[in-house]
């Protein structure tokens, strides 16, 4: 049984007002995003554990809450527009990109690729969900894998986001994004990465 | 007690309830805001599968922050009260006088307790940075850090109650 | 390179140099000699040799450095952007102080030591 079940349960029996969201119910939409006893996990692939009684449940943490589960995602993604989060093509090309299958670029790149903006890792950051103007683990490892891809032309604006008041400086380590992403993904890599990156401009 | 040890002493008194008042913060805010702080479930995460174990780098930040404030209060009074040898040797005695009693030392095994941690997770940060470490190397460098914390605090301590026990 | 590139670096660089610095300090303060014995007379001896005026300026220096980047750190988590201010200037005044207050002591001390 997951958590999902457990909450479309509750609504059915015993309390219709219970306010809470998804959509997919396959881990792909990002959706149904909560904390289950503090840890951020999407309700629709979470099993319920089976070895006590009573269990907890938050919505996600660092959002504005609107009602019992549900938040307001805006600042997320307003966080995530800030690193220019689309890939801004060279001028003037003439030939079609070449990027090869076993490139390091590509695999550098696909290990980062699946975020379905769940905000898990936005929940899970010690500091994302503070001062509220930490851009976040999905919005760096957004930016990593535009910045590491060798078609994009905007990199610099986004190394300027990185290296902001905003950016890599407030990651304090605590590796609640990486533990935590229902896709596997590592925003931990993506941040050393731009660390890494900002040494070297 | 001399005037210049009770101006000690309330001075050292602000710089613990400063240290208590920053952990506070800390501490509150990771329950409020960031879907840590929870001790209980931490503690039974901590005996599972490697992505739950996770959490201990979590509280290693926390006791990071507040281990390095903590250092750093002290470091503010340490300051002024080694400066008082430029005013006089005797009323640096004076003062000074009071590190080796009882309390004073038990204090500072618990700054050396904070000294051991910081450092060692510092270094271990260090580390995650120039290695690219990721959780699971990263974790194991912190049940090192947490093991030799251990080891170093009960050695110096020992050393550091010796006299009076 | 930006300012805070370089706060990043000079965090690191100063932690690697303290943990040597800090290890010696409190070694040599509490674990070497006994805490009651470092009176008066054991700064004055201490004070008289280069490499420990060296090492106790450096470790001033680098403690009150590293510390204080901690703490502003700490401000820009825990206090909104716009009320930051205050914070970070008295941070930098206490500081500057100590750091004023911790050389000019060793600086004099050392002088009269040698003099």
């Amino acid at each position: 049984m997951m958590v999902l079940d457990l909450l479309l349960a509750i609504q059915r029996e015993h309390d219709a007002c219970i306010g809470f969201r998804f959509s997919c119910r396959v881990a792909m939409c990002g959706t149904c995003t909560l904390r289950l006893d503090g840890r951020s996990v999407l309700a629709c692939q979470t099993p319920v554990p089976q070895d006590r009684d009573t269990v907890r449940l938050d919505p996600v943490a660092g959002l504005p809450v609107l009602r019992d589960l549900v938040v307001d995602t805006a600042p997320f993604w307003r966080e995530w527009a800030k690193v220019t989060p689309y890939l801004v093509p060279h001028d003037g090309l003439t030939e079609p990109a070449v990027v090869t299958p076993d490139s390091d670029e590509r695999r550098l790149i696909d290990a980062s690729l699946d975020c379905i903006g769940c905000a898990a890792c936005y929940s899970s950051c010690a500091v994302a969900a503070g001062s509220r103007d930490f851009v976040g683990p999905a919005a760096l490892n957004r930016a990593m894998v535009l910045v590491a891809d060798s078609r994009d032309a905007a990199a610099e604006q986004r190394l300027a986001v990185a290296d902001g008041a905003g950016g890599v400086d407030r990651c304090h380590y605590v590796y609640g994004c990486s533990a935590v992403c229902p896709k596997g993904l590592d925003p931990a890599a993506a941040i050393r990465y731009l660390r890494k990156s900002r040494l070297k401009s | 007690m001399s005037a210049a040890q009770g101006v000690f002493l309330g001075a050292f008194t602000v710089v613990v309830l400063a240290v208590v008042g920053f952990a506070a913060v800390v501490l509150v805010s990771a329950r409020r805001i960031d879907g840590g702080g929870f001790v209980g479930v931490a503690l039974r995460r901590m005996a599972r599968s490697r992505r739950e174990r996770a959490e201990a780098a979590r509280w290693a930040f926390y006791a990071h922050r507040i281990s390095g404030f903590g250092i750093f209060a002290f470091l503010c009074l340490h300051v002024v009260d080694v400066s008082l040898y430029a005013v006089s040797p005797s009323l640096y005695d004076d003062v000074h006088a009071l590190y080796g009693t009882a309390p004073m030392r038990v204090f500072e095994c618990a700054l050396l307790v904070a000294i051991c941690f910081h450092t060692l997770n510092g270094l271990r940060l260090l580390a995650v940075d120039v290695a690219d470490l990721g959780l699971t190397a990263s974790l194991r460098l912190l049940g090192g850090v947490a093991s030799l914390t251990v080891v170093a605090a009960v050695a110096g301590s020992a050393v550091i109650l010796g006299p009076v026990t | 390179m930006s300012g805070r590139t370089l706060a990043y670096l000079v965090v690191r660089l100063t932690g690697l140099l303290l943990a040597v610095l800090v290890t010696g300090h409190f070694a040599v303060t509490h674990i070497v000699h006994d805490v009651s014995t470092t009176d008066a007379s054991f700064v004055a001896h201490r004070w008289s040799s280069v490499l420990w005026v060296v090492w106790d300026g450096l470790l001033l220096a680098c403690a009150l450095v590293h510390g204080a980047s901690g703490v502003w750190v700490a401000v820009d988590d825990y206090v909104d952007v716009r009320r930051r201010r205050p914070w970070r200037s008295v941070l930098v005044a206490v500081t500057t102080l100590l750091f004023a207050l911790g050389a000019v002591v060793l600086v004099v001390s050392a002088a009269r030591s040698a003099g």
